[in-house]
């Protein structure tokens, strides 16, 4: 099951690194936002994929992590490092002070709040001067790291890479564990979960939280890859495209996540001549999905038998059923 | 060892259940019966905590459980099934019944082989365990869900309707499962059913709910004679 897996992911690492070493400076442009946006997803992927809540407003913990780093190295000396971990605890913050009220009501109504949240973050972000208002703060100090300034676009599209890279791997160990198993639960029935003893609202925090530091992260690394900050890059439109990546690949699948984010950005770049068509094929492909593949284009396989397998114990592994049901 | 006192639900006017009280044993099938709509399961849902009563309480041993959340009762030791089958419908069948031990400190080594003994217990073919639960036979399905609410070795079980649509021989397997449930651990099973040879055959003791009051309590024996019983319910 893995092994037909397996030539999509090493196709996508060559692509992925024959990109930066074709020296090609828009291929390289694009190839970085793609990866932000695929680290984007993979983190929505945590909190819509993995715990089932809808969040339509995910680009405000993204704006939360990149306004945080702007400003810091706009107004103050903090090294990037720390700037960095400061958008991601911030976001993590307001990723509870929003959670923690709405994770008690039913999934539909956390995507409301949530897309009212992600409208006034990037309201105050518009009207406040700290901010930079409507046309935001640009000239931002280059980041150091070490001895290291960071300037080169590729060295911004190694980090992306990497930053994907740890995601992928930290989304699958985590769902490993029984924290991941907990998650399925409540996304399949919150009642039962509740019913074996799950604390549904201390787990969807949980995904919530992790969702939005995730999210603080991958604004901080966009921040100073672009060099400046404005309040446009984070439209409701860009939240859905996140769930659209999310929802089109295949909830809770990792590959499934970064082949949608490739459908949804990387696709529609190449044809960018079209450009007003693109929401439209979006329209026609998502409704085509929904009839004809409802689980997404990759569809998850998730074995609910951690932390240890109990194969050991001569007990058939656990899996879903989409090995039996796919051969 | 479960104790209900004066238990009672309302919804804005109408009265789902009122002063029901009765206990449940260790070691006994305490059935509930009553005709649709007579408040069986909504007690079900005061008991393990999805509905908060409106008046009484519930104590489970010495302790008051009365308006506690589902998850901390079940985590003290009350465990249930659901009248429509409600599994964890593309996971596994090991998956489904490893779940239900999920909050305990048990191992999972540990797990999996109560897994496979319940699993011989109710028998559950152990070739399905490695199957999507949701693609299962149904008889199969109530009893995956009896196993993972087993798992946990709950202090009282309580079991919603597990005949509905099952046969007749899948229903006296029920019957011998829930016996021999009873009378293998530290256990007290409340059985909702409609079936009355299922309740005569499983329960030690029965109790007869009718539009959300108490009909009247006893032996299946004593049930089966009462007049008041017989004109609510069982005569038609």
């Amino acid at each position: 099951m893995r092994s037909r897996q397996f030539p999509i992911w090493i196709f996508l690492a060559i692509v992925a690194i024959a990109i930066p070493v074709s020296g090609n400076g828009y291929y390289l442009s694009v190839g970085t936002t793609v990866l932000i946006f695929a680290v984007l997803a993979v983190g929505l992927n945590v909190v819509l994929g993995y715990a089932g809540l809808l969040d339509l407003g995910y680009v405000a913990f993204f704006a939360i992590g990149s306004y945080v780093t702007a400003m810091l190295l706009y107004y103050t000396e903090l090294p990037f490092l720390l700037a960095f971990i400061l958008s991601g605890i911030t976001a993590g913050l307001f990723g509870m002070l929003v959670g923690a009220p709405t994770l008690r009501l039913r999934t539909d109504y956390l995507a409301i709040v949530t897309i009212g949240f992600g409208e006034i973050v990037r309201i105050v972000a518009t009207n406040l001067d700290i901010t930079g208002g409507p046309t935001g703060l640009y000239g931002l100090r280059q980041p150091v790291v070490g001895s290291y300034t960071i300037t080169e676009p590729i060295a911004y599209y190694w980090i992306a890479l990497g930053m994907l890279m740890v995601g992928l791997s930290f989304s699958a160990m985590i769902r490993r564990t029984k924290l991941g198993a907990a998650w399925a639960y409540i996304r399949y029935d919150e009642e039962v979960a509740q019913a074996v003893g799950i604390n549904p609202f201390l787990v969807k925090l949980s995904a919530y939280g992790l969702g939005a530091i995730w999210g603080g992260f991958a604004g901080s690394i966009y921040v100073v890859s672009v060099g400046a900050i404005s309040p446009t890059s984070f439209t409701f439109g860009q939240s859905l495209l996140i769930v659209m990546s999310v929802v089109l690949g295949g909830q809770g699948s990792l590959l499934g996540v970064v082949v949608g984010t490739l459908c949804v950005i990387a696709i529609p770049e190449a044809f960018r001549a079209a450009e007003s068509w693109r929401l439209l094929g979006f329209g026609i492909a998502l409704i085509a999905l929904m009839l004809w593949r409802p689980t997404g284009l990759i569809r998850d396989r998730f074995k609910v038998d951690a932390p240890s397998n109990p194969a050991q114990s001569g007990v058939p592994s656990v899996t879903t059923g989409a090995r039996h049901a796919e051969g | 060892m479960l104790k209900v006192s004066n238990v009672g639900l309302r919804f804005g006017g109408i009265h789902a259940i009122q002063n029901i009280s009765f206990e449940a044993q260790t070691g006994q099938v305490l059935g509930l019966i009553g005709p649709n709509g007579a408040g069986k399961t909504s007690l079900f849902n005061c008991i393990t905590g999805f509905y908060r009563p409106t008046t009484g309480c519930v104590k489970l041993g010495d302790q008051d459980i009365t308006g506690r959340k589902p998850y901390q009762i079940s985590r003290r030791g009350i465990r249930r099934t659901f009248q429509n089958i409600r599994l964890f419908g593309d996971l596994s069948v090991h998956a489904n019944i490893v779940a239900g031990g999920h909050v305990l400190t048990t191992s999972e080594v540990q797990l999996s082989e109560r897994c496979h003994a319940l699993c011989r217990e109710l028998q559950i073919d152990e070739t399905y365990l490695a199957r999507r639960s949701g693609d299962l036979p149904y008889g199969i399905q109530r009893r995956v869900e009896l196993a993972r609410a087993l798992i946990a070795q709950p202090k009282i079980l309580l079991v919603d309707e597990p005949g509905a649509g099952l046969n007749g021989a899948e229903r006296q397997l029920i019957v011998r499962i829930l016996r021999n449930v009873v009378e293998g651990r530290e256990v007290g099973v409340i059985l909702i059913e409609h079936d009355i040879g299922m309740v005569a055959r499983a329960c030690d003791h029965v109790v007869v709910l009718d539009r959300g009051r108490m009909l009247a309590e006893g032996s299946p024996e004593e049930i089966r004679r009462n007049p008041a019983v017989i004109s609510a319910y069982l005569g038609n």
